[in-house]
C-alpha cells in the first residue's frame, strides 16, 4: 500500500474493501463493519495508518472487508499480535476484533493481560453469546439456561462470562458498551475508544440471527447508560453491581499511562524482545 | 423528534443527503447478502432500490451546487434514536425472504423518511427551507406510492415462509 502524500477527506465507504461479506442476512456484523468505517472517516485516517488485527469465528472475517492494513490471526490470539504490532510500529492506529468465544474462552487469557499490559489500542469483542462458525455451541457468555445446542441439552448450567467486569477489574483503560442496533452510536463509541489513549474496551452486541435468533429483540432492550462515563474505577465497579447487559455508553476512562516500550534497533536473542515485556 | 433542530437550508442537505447515502449503502450491502445467499430475485430489487437512491442523492448534490454544507457527525443528526429515517429497517433480513418484503420494507422506509420531512414544513422555519423540505417530502410520499403499487402485484407471502428445509441446525 502506498502511502498517501496528503491526507485526503475519506467517507466511511472509502474504508470497505471490495470483498462482499459472507455473513448470514442480518448478522449485526454488517452493522459493526458498517460502524467501524464510519468511526474511521469521522477520525480522517489514512488507510495506511490503520491496521486491523482478529482472531477466528465469523466477526473475525471484519479485516477482509476493510480496505486498511489487516491480519487474520489464529485462533484466540488477535491480541497479542496486536501488541506486538504496536509495540513495533506505535505510529499506526491499531484495532483488534473478534467475537466472545474467540476472545474469552480461548484468547480469554490475553484478554486479561492486555487489559493489564495497557498497550494503546482498541479491542472490539462482537459478542452474540454463541459460537456461530462452528454452528452453534454455547460461548463464554451464553446463559446458563440456554438449552438449544445438543452439547448442552440441559444449558450451561454455569455463569456466564462478564467482561466489563473482567476489563475494569484487570486494568482496561477504557471500557464501553455499544450495539449494532445503532451503528452511529457504535460509531462514536469507537472514536472514543480509539482516542481513548491505553488499551481501550468495546463490549459490541451482534446478534447471531442463524442461531440465537431471539437476539433480534435486542434493539428493544438496549438504552442509553443514564449516567456519564466515570475516571473513577470503584464508581465504575458499583455501577457494574446494576449493569442490565443492555446499557450502552462508555463506562470508564481511565488514566493510566499506556505501556509503550522504548524501541530498540535490533535485538541478538529472543529473550532480549522478550524483557521488554516483563511487567 | 428532534428534526426541528434543523435551522438551515444547509444543513438540510447535508440531512438529506446523508439520508439518502446511507440508505442507497444499505440497499446495496442487502443486495450483496441476497446475492450471496442465492436469493437472485431479492438481490435485483435491492441493487434496483440502491440505483435509485444513488439517483436522487446526485440530484440533490446537484440541487446544493455550490452551497457550503457542514459536516455532521453521524452520532450527531437530528433524527430520533439517532437512527436515519430513510435506511430500511433490516430487522425482517433473512436469506429466504422474498420480493414482498424487500419492497414492504422500502416503502416503509420512504414514508418514514417522507413524515420526517414533512414535520419540518409544519415547523416555525424558514420559507425556503420549508419549501426544500416540502419538496423533499413529496419525492419520498411519490416513491413510496410507487414502491406500493409494486408490493400489491406481489403475493403476500407464505405463513411459514421463512421455512428452511435444510436448516442450519446445532452441532451435534
Amino acid at each position: 500500500m502506498e502511502r498517501a502524500e496528503t491526507s485526503p477527506s475519506l467517507k466511511a465507504r472509502d474504508y470497505k474493501s471490495g470483498l462482499k461479506p459472507v455473513w448470514c442476512p442480518g448478522c449485526g456484523d454488517f452493522s459493526v463493519l458498517q460502524a467501524v468505517t464510519k468511526a474511521l472517516a469521522e477520525l480522517a485516517l489514512a488507510p495506511e495508518d490503520v491496521a486491523l488485527v482478529s482472531g477466528i469465528g465469523c466477526s473475525s472475517r471484519l479485516p477482509a472487508y476493510l480496505d486498511v492494513y489487516g491480519f487474520h490471526a489464529v485462533h484466540g490470539r488477535a491480541l497479542p499480535v496486536a501488541t506486538g504490532l504496536k509495540i513495533s510500529r506505535p505510529e499506526l492506529t491499531v484495532l483488534a476484533a473478534g467475537g466472545d468465544g474467540d476472545g474469552f474462552s480461548i484468547g480469554g487469557n490475553h484478554f486479561m493481560h492486555a487489559c493489564r499490559r495497557n498497550v494503546d489500542m482498541t479491542y472490539i469483542v462482537m459478542d452474540n453469546q454463541v459460537y456461530g462458525m462452528t454452528k452453534g455451541q454455547a460461548s463464554p457468555t451464553t446463559d446458563p439456561e440456554w438449552d438449544k445446542s445438543k452439547l448442552t441439552p440441559d444449558g450451561t448450567q454455569i455463569s456466564a462470562y462478564y467482561p466489563l467486569v473482567i476489563a475494569l477489574a484487570s486494568g482496561a483503560n477504557f471500557i464501553a458498551r455499544a450495539s449494532s442496533s445503532d451503528p452511529n452510536g457504535a460509531a462514536k463509541v469507537i472514536v472514543d475508544a480509539i482516542r481513548h489513549p491505553g488499551f481501550s474496551f468495546v463490549h459490541m452486541l451482534s446478534p447471531c440471527v442463524t442461531f440465537r435468533p431471539e437476539q433480534r429483540l435486542w434493539k428493544k432492550s438496549v438504552h442509553p447508560a443514564p449516567v456519564a462515563a466515570t475516571k473513577d474505577p470503584a464508581v465504575a465497579a458499583r455501577r457494574l453491581m446494576t449493569d442490565d447487559n443492555f446499557y450502552l455508553g462508555t463506562l470508564y476512562e481511565g488514566s493510566r499511562k499506556p505501556y509503550q516500550p522504548e524501541l530498540i534497533a535490533s535485538v541478538d536473542l529472543p529473550s532480549e524482545l522478550e524483557a521488554g515485556f516483563l511487567l | 423528534m428532534s428534526a426541528i433542530l434543523i435551522a438551515s437550508v444547509e444543513e438540510l442537505f447535508a440531512h438529506a443527503l446523508t439520508m439518502l447515502s446511507d440508505a442507497g449503502e444499505c440497499y446495496e450491502q442487502l443486495a450483496d447478502q441476497m446475492e450471496i445467499a442465492n436469493n437472485p430475485e431479492v438481490s435485483k430489487i435491492f441493487r434496483w432500490l440502491a440505483e435509485k437512491q444513488q439517483q436522487r442523492t446526485r440530484y440533490i448534490e446537484a440541487l446544493a451546487g455550490d452551497a457550503q454544507l457542514p459536516h455532521i457527525s453521524p452520532w450527531d443528526h437530528h433524527w430520533e434514536h439517532g437512527l436515519n429515517p430513510q435506511a430500511p429497517d433490516t430487522d425482517v433480513t433473512h436469506y429466504m425472504m422474498t420480493p414482498y418484503h424487500a419492497l414492504a420494507m422500502a416503502a416503509a422506509a420512504e414514508r418514514s423518511a417522507a413524515a420526517y420531512f414533512k414535520q419540518l414544513t409544519d415547523a416555525d422555519a424558514q420559507a425556503d427551507l420549508c419549501r426544500l423540505a416540502a419538496e423533499f417530502s413529496a419525492t419520498a410520499a411519490d416513491f413510496a406510492v410507487v414502491l406500493e403499487q409494486r408490493l400489491s402485484e406481489q403475493p403476500a407471502p407464505e405463513q411459514d415462509w421463512d421455512k428452511d428445509h435444510d436448516p442450519p441446525v446445532v452441532l451435534e
